[in-house]
């Protein structure tokens, strides 16, 4: 990989970052669709840019199949846009995902630049050469993974909760092609075939949920009982006892 | 060891598939749905019976490993048992559900379609989850534990309330999170092994052990900490379980036998496969996975005691029991393997039993609160037996299943030298006895509640398509602990399979 296109590579990283960030704060979830997709052509344009600059014909493959699944999962019915338009739009956002991801931005800077050194290009192959150089892509691909996680910890938003598992697919994909840019495998039709029959079996979830109780907050649903329960009572499902989060 | 090429790999888990499709696509009523899965699901438990016996006693007495498609399909014993597992489990499961769907039909609780997606999501994730354990390639490894995850998840909903579909919704969450973190995990085994071998496609599971001992260190442990958190939530080791008291209590009752006997064993299966590899060269992974596996067994413990919900008792008791199956597991010793995967087993058949009960009580009276519920033992006296052998086996006394697995955990923590894992172990295991024969007491034996006297006339004894599946899991788990050394064959060469990837 040359400087150059690393660096490309990293603008293309930093964008799919803030795409990210602006399809989880975004309360209109229609708009938050549209900024996923534009998440998700940023990791298409990182894959042709790996092909082109890792001479990996093979990326392009993965470029194709990334596309696909960028038309497929906001554009299908029962999608990302297609549960957008019916669910209510997300009024409890908080920043607390976007500010415990600048914490962490901050904290692995400062942990890599302390163990290590931040490069633009590495010298030789990332993963043997960890505890002298970490690339900035790879350490970019790990915060969006990071930030996937996040999502998925501190958010309460049933959609937001399904783009944010989208996100953290695209991390674990990112930091693959980071590690090992001239592999050879069908990796990514696995995962993302995976991940979409997840989320949309997620999708139809909350979908169901908002058209009976009007909401697709997990914290709104779970304040009320219900008031037909299942066979034998039902209950609320006990969160704090549990140790989760609502729906996390 | 020896490798062979076998055509019953792809067949069995082909026959669901294919009975999957006839419930989905074919005009049938309820009797054909049935036939068709006692069609999809028999042969197939019966083929892999028959690939156990043809696995434990190879030719020439070397261990052999059965392929096919060019290795992309394996099987040594431990997914030999897995298999048995799978179809025992799915077969009493949906036999049970046979006369406990319909009566949800008959009640409005689940539509006709409903039930034929009931059928359709068994056999599908029957088949699933028959390729998690031959799959070689660990990235499909992946791939159809979600398949399988879908499926139950779905199961999961069936009644479609508020609490039973954020059940499912948060399940799916969860699981697929923790296995992005498997990916994880995966990824950078990949990417190390790419350096020594450029040209490579896949990962098999087979070739992992020899890789361990190239990572360095903080890699390793980062891997394992991947693998842990994975399959850990997969199985629902504390404390990453908060998906299985809700969806164990919001599924309908099969479903949660099926959850806490077969889904949860997914997890250990997967540590066996990836976390086990590492255990005999990192001390700090044996010590972190007893850590987990105790804080498991002694929380969900405590936890069950306060419930005053059966099936959620149940399925705190799961976390529980599983914490020793894991803590076995990720010893890494040959005691503690097989201590773990036996105990997956009787805890299967065990748990499986209790929440058949459980299904019995809410089929009959529709109650499921202890506090509701007492007196009925003399109206409902095999279930309340099989409840009571359930929870002794549960409780590991002796001459039930549990105490032989049990047992064998807490000398390969003693053999390790953990003697405060050792502690643990005793002082929960005391508590699960107390807390499930105190359950069993407050239900079947003590006062007949106003509730129970009110619902007097359903209160009697089940139908004989649900009865069967209960007896013939409590004649197992009585078996079993009087007479452990049946699967010992099949346990001695699942252990060595899993050693021999370690070469040991």
């Amino acid at each position: 990989m040359t400087a150059e296109g690393a660096l490309l590579v990293f603008v293309l990283s930093l964008s799919a970052i803030v795409f990210a960030v602006f399809a989880i704060e975004t309360r209109a979830l229609v708009k938050s669709t549209y900024w996923y997709v534009a998440h998700s052509c940023c990791l298409i344009f990182i894959y042709v840019t790996y092909a082109i600059y890792a001479n990996n014909p093979y990326l392009f493959i993965w470029a194709g199949l990334c596309g696909v699944n960028t038309w497929i999962l906001p554009f299908l019915v029962g999608g990302l846009r297609y549960t957008a338009k019916r669910i209510p739009r997300d009024e409890g956002a908080t920043r607390l995902p976007t500010a415990i991801f600048g914490v962490t931005v901050v904290v692995a800077t400062v942990f890599v630049l302390s163990y290590s050194r931040l490069t633009l290009v590495p010298s030789g192959s990332p993963i043997e050469h960890l505890d002298q150089e970490v690339s900035v892509n790879l350490l970019a691909g790990l915060l969006l993974f990071a930030y996937g996680i996040i999502v998925l910890l501190t958010q309460r938003h049933l959609f937001k909760l399904a783009v944010g598992l989208l996100v953290m697919t695209a991390g674990a994909h990112l930091t693959l092609v980071q590690m090992a840019p001239g592999f050879f495998t069908m990796v990514e039709i696995e995962v993302l075939t995976k991940v979409m029959g997840t989320v949309f079996a997620m999708l139809y979830a909350a979908r169901l949920l908002a058209e009976r109780f009007l909401t697709a907050d997990a914290s709104l649903l779970l304040a009320e009982p219900e008031e037909s329960p299942g066979p034998g009572g039902g209950g609320p499902p006990a969160l704090a006892e549990a140790g989760g989060g609502s729906a996390s | 060891m020896t490798t062979e090429t076998s055509l019953l790999l792809p067949l069995i888990p082909f026959i669901p598939l294919l009975a999957a499709l006839f419930v989905a696509l074919g005009e049938t009523n309820d009797a054909g749905r049935q036939a068709a899965f006692v069609f999809g699901t028999v042969p197939s438990l019966v083929l892999g019976g028959l690939l156990t016996v043809r696995l434990v006693t190879p030719r020439g007495g070397q261990p052999l490993i059965l392929t096919a498609w060019g290795g992309f399909l394996y099987a040594d014993v431990l997914s030999a048992l897995m298999i048995c597992c799978t179809y025992l489990v799915v077969a009493s499961v949906g036999i049970y559900s046979f006369a406990y769907i319909r009566h949800d039909v008959e009640q409005g609780l689940v539509t006709e379609s409903g039930s034929r997606l009931y059928y359709f999501l068994l056999l599908v994730f029957s088949a699933f989850m028959t390729w998690t354990v031959i799959v070689s390639h660990l990235f499909f490894m992946f791939l159809v534990i979600e398949i399988a995850t879908i499926a139950v998840s779905f199961l999961v909903a069936t009644y479609k309330t508020k609490y039973a579909l954020i059940a499912s919704f948060k399940y799916n969450l969860l699981v697929v999170m923790a296995m992005l973190f498997a990916v994880m995990g995966a990824v950078l085994i990949f990417a190390r092994m790419t350096t020594v071998d450029p040209t490579l496609s896949r990962i098999h599971v087979l070739e992992m052990g020899r890789l361990v001992t190239l990572l360095p260190v903080s890699l390793a442990l980062t891997i394992v900490a991947c693998f842990i958190c994975a399959f850990g939530t997969k199985g629902g080791l504390m404390p990453f379980h908060s998906w299985l008291p809700d969806a164990h209590s919001e599924a309908p009752a099969p479903i949660s036998a099926l959850l806490s006997g077969l889904v949860i064993v997914i997890g250990p299966f997967g540590f066996a496969r990836t976390v086990t590899l590492f255990s005999p060269h990192y001390t700090q992974v044996v010590v972190l996975v007893a850590l987990l596996g105790c804080a498991s067994i002694a929380i969900g413990i405590l936890l069950a005691i306060v419930q005053d919900d059966l099936k959620r008792l149940l399925a705190y008791s799961t976390i529980s029991q599983v914490g020793y199956v894991f803590a076995g597991i990720g010893l890494g010793t040959y005691l503690g393997i097989y201590g773990g995967l036996f105990h997956a087993v009787t805890h299967l058949l065990a748990k499986a039993l209790l929440f058949f009960c459980a299904g019995a009580i809410i089929y009959r009276l529709g109650i499921r609160r202890i506090s509701d519920l007492g007196g009925l033992s003399r109206k409902m006296p095999v279930t309340a037996a099989c409840f009571f052998v359930g929870c002794l086996s549960i409780g590991g006394l002796p001459f039930f299943a549990g105490f032989p697995s049990k047992y064998t955990i807490v000398l390969a923590f003693a053999q390790a030298r953990l003697w405060w894992a050792v502690a643990v172990t005793a002082f929960a295991g005391t508590l699960t006895l107390a807390a499930l024969v105190w359950a069993a007491h407050r239900v079947f034996w003590g006062e007949e509640s106003p509730k129970v006297a009110a619902l007097a006339p359903a209160a009697r004894e089940l139908p004989l398509v649900m009865i069967v599946p209960m007896i013939t899991l409590a004649t197992a788990v009585v078996l079993l602990g009087v007479w452990p050394q049946a699967l010992y064959p099949v346990l001695d060469s699942g252990v060595r399979s899993i050693l021999a990837l370690v070469g040991r």
